[in-house]
């Protein structure tokens, strides 16, 4: 699985949570100022029905006081009053548009009226009628008005309304019978109330009458009917006064509320839903854009804190644990910027110097160890030169030089009969350590076949069986052995994989000792059969065994110092060097080192000189 | 060192690239494992990049013979240079494998 920054998840789950914020505000905000919206269409509508209400009342008391004056002015007249009678009254009636006029004397009787049926009529006798004794009271009210109701004297629907006379006693009534009253007064009232009153830019009052007939309107409407602005009578009627609801009017979803007015009408303010959350969506889209620049702001300020805080700090934790994991214990961390951050600097600093120190003092062990075996190894190689000092018939010197403090090669001679010496150089694969142990026990197996007297052949043969039994690694060994009778010459040699060495006839040239087929090293195949050659050294004769250390040492420049190197460094070397075999190998040695120069060296370098002598 | 290894057929080709010596020879080891798997099938050797052998590395090469004898596979060598192939004879280790 791809693993994802911390910057990235921690970006990923902040815009998560900041976007649901957002929403969530966002929808809360909506929930809020949809409610307030509603909230105040609720006060816009009752407020305009109000304002219409106290409109229209105003207008009725002041066109009621008017005829009220008039009539009572005119009733007063001096000539009227003297010749007052029911004909005059119902003449004065017809020319004011009204149906009835009565004069009350102070103790509450009809004394005049223009129909004659209720001359003489108590007041008392009825409620309705005896609301207007309050005219009479002393202190009581110039004018009362009274809204259609059953009058006391035959229940027929009328409106009265009074006021006391102002030159006599009593007080004046004039009636309106309930047709005339609507058709004629209140129409009159309501006609053109509307046609100033908005509500907000597109809202409007419609004033109907019981049938749904708009009485009043914005223009075009009047005269029609409410079903023309898509308003339904029943759904009207349903409502409870100053309550809101929604309908479609003109096409567009409205708030609406309605009031009773009269008995007979109905006011009905509408106003756009769309005009009435206009406030709200602005409201909204400022707030809204508002907390996304916030939230916007925060993020960005969280990410980038989180940047240089943590997620900077981590890449310099990491670029130093690199240079540590690249073997620099050198490297210190110092990410002071934080608390957290200067603690894990000490804790990884802590732990380097200890491992440093643990290093160290492994190294130390390690160090003497290698040290230890180093001498052992040494040791196990014959060292001390002249060899065999008392021999006249032969020279030889060998040295080697491990790669690492222990190594693979090596080299051997011994005596395996009175005049025959066996020599041998030999190299594992592999160095160091597990290459030394190796060469331990082949070195040994080697000494305790050969010592034995047998065959070279199965010296080989049998040390080989031997050293393939529990050989788990495939380690083998390319191994050169020669015995050599010091008397007559005569030389036997097996060659297990190994570098050809070189012959040095005495009048002659170095030249390698070309093996056609060579056997497969010791090691590598269990089971198969070593090859004896043989020649013969004449005096004078020399030869140099090596092993691939020599041959492919390399320079800075990768270059290998190589077999013909060898060849021409052998052949060019002073006659000193040539007849001396311990020269010859610090001859070669130092040509190798000079060749090598600063260069590492990659593997063992061994090698061995025999010099059959001239003088026998 | 580079071991490149492919299904050919019913072979299994490693192109070597680069230089076998001790040091690389760990990492060659660890890369080797799936011939080493495939040791029972017919493996072919591409060492035409191939530029220099140590005796750690023919310790390798050992191991894939010994394990493609035990089940029953086979080793062919190919394009071989002449240094390494020099190695090879030396070591007597050209007797060990089919070279091509």
């Amino acid at each position: 699985m791809k693993k994802k920054r911390i910057s990235r998840i921690v970006m990923q789950w902040l815009l998560i949570c900041v976007l649901s914020t957002f929403t969530i505000s966002a929808v809360i905000s909506y929930i809020a100022n949809s409610h307030i919206a509603k909230k105040n269409t609720l006060h816009l509508l009752s407020n305009s029905i109000e304002d219409a209400l106290d409109e229209l009342k105003e207008k009725d008391e002041k066109s009621t006081k008017t005829t009220l004056d008039n009539v009572c002015k005119i009733v007063e007249g001096g000539e009227f009053w003297e010749h007052i009678n029911p004909e005059r009254l119902t003449e004065l009636c017809y020319s004011r548009n009204i149906q009835e006029i009565h004069v009350i004397d102070s103790s509450g009787f009809v004394i005049y009226s223009s129909n004659l049926d209720v001359i003489d009529y108590d007041m008392r006798s009825a409620e309705q009628s005896s609301d207007f004794l309050a005219l009479l009271d002393e202190g009581g009210p110039m004018y009362y008005y009274q809204d259609v109701r059953q009058r006391g004297i035959d229940s027929v629907k009328f409106r009265y309304i009074g006021r006391r006379l102002a030159k006599h006693k009593g007080f004046l009534q004039v009636g309106f019978d309930e047709d005339h009253y609507y058709q004629s007064v209140v129409n009159g009232l309501l006609e053109g109330c509307t046609h100033h009153r908005r509500i907000g830019d597109s809202g409007s009052i419609y004033i109907i009458d019981s049938k749904g007939s708009i009485v009043s309107a914005p223009k075009f409407f009047e005269g029609t009917d409410i079903k023309q602005t898509g308003l339904d009578l029943n759904l009207i009627n349903e409502q409870a006064t100053n309550t809101l609801f929604t309908a479609d009017v003109l096409g567009e979803s409205s708030y609406c509320m309605c009031t009773k007015y009269n008995g007979r009408y109905t006011i009905i303010a509408v106003q756009p839903i769309s005009e009435a959350t206009v406030k709200r969506d602005t409201a909204l889209a400022a707030s809204t854009t508002f907390v996304f620049a916030i939230f916007m702001l925060l993020f960005g300020l969280i990410y980038w804190l989180m940047k240089k805080l943590v997620v900077r700090n981590i890449e310099r934790v990491n670029h130093s644990l690199s240079n540590i994991s690249d073997g620099n214990l050198d490297e210190v961390i110092n990410v002071r910027n934080s608390l957290e951050f200067d603690s894990l600097s000490n804790d990884i600093n802590t732990t380097v110097d200890r491992l440093k120190d643990f290093i160290h003092e492994a190294e130390t062990r390690l160090d003497a160890d290698l040290a230890l075996a180093k001498a052992i190894q040494m040791a196990a190689l014959p060292n001390v030169f002249p060899a065999f000092p008392e021999r006249k018939e032969f020279d030889l010197h060998a040295c080697t030089e491990p790669a690492k403090e222990v190594g693979g090669d090596f080299y051997d001679f011994y005596f395996v009969g009175e005049n025959k010496i066996a020599i041998c150089i030999a190299d594992v694969s592999g160095k160091g350590i597990p290459a030394a142990m190796f060469m331990m026990r082949g070195k040994s197996t080697l000494k305790n076949r050969a010592s034995s007297g047998i065959l070279l052949s199965e010296v080989f043969d049998s040390s080989n069986n031997t050293l393939c039994k529990n050989n788990e690694t495939n380690t083998f060994i390319t191994a050169w052995m020669a015995v050599i009778n010091i008397k007559t010459g005569e030389m036997q040699y097996v060659n297990a994989g190994h570098n050809p060495p070189l012959l040095r006839h005495a009048d002659g040239l170095y030249e390698f000792i070309e093996d056609k087929a060579p056997c497969l090293p010791l090691c590598a195949i269990e089971g198969i059969p070593y090859r004896v050659n043989t020649m013969t050294l004449r005096p004078g004769d020399s030869l140099y065994l090596y092993t691939d250390g020599i041959s492919e040492a390399e320079n800075v420049q990768s270059e290998q110092y190589g077999d013909k190197r060898l060849l021409d460094t052998l052949n060019n070397l002073p006659m000193q060097a040539v007849l001396s075999p311990k020269l010859t190998c610090e001859s070669i040695m130092r040509s190798v080192k000079d060749f090598a120069k600063d260069a590492e060296q990659s593997d063992d370098i061994t090698m061995l000189a025999f010099r059959f002598a001239n003088e026998h | 060192m580079d071991l490149k290894i492919t299904q050919n057929g019913d072979s299994v080709v490693g192109t070597l690239v680069g230089r076998l010596d001790t040091a690389a020879s760990a990492q060659f080891t660890r890369d080797m494992q799936p011939l080493m798997d495939n040791a029972d099938k017919h493996i072919i050797l591409d060492c035409e990049g191939l530029e220099f052998i140590s005796s750690s590395g023919l310790r390798i090469f050992l191991s894939l013979r010994k394990e493609s004898i035990a089940k029953g596979g086979d080793i062919t060598i190919r394009k071989i240079s002449a240094e390494v192939k020099q190695v090879f004879t030396i070591t007597g280790f050209f007797s060990l494998f089919n070279f091509e």
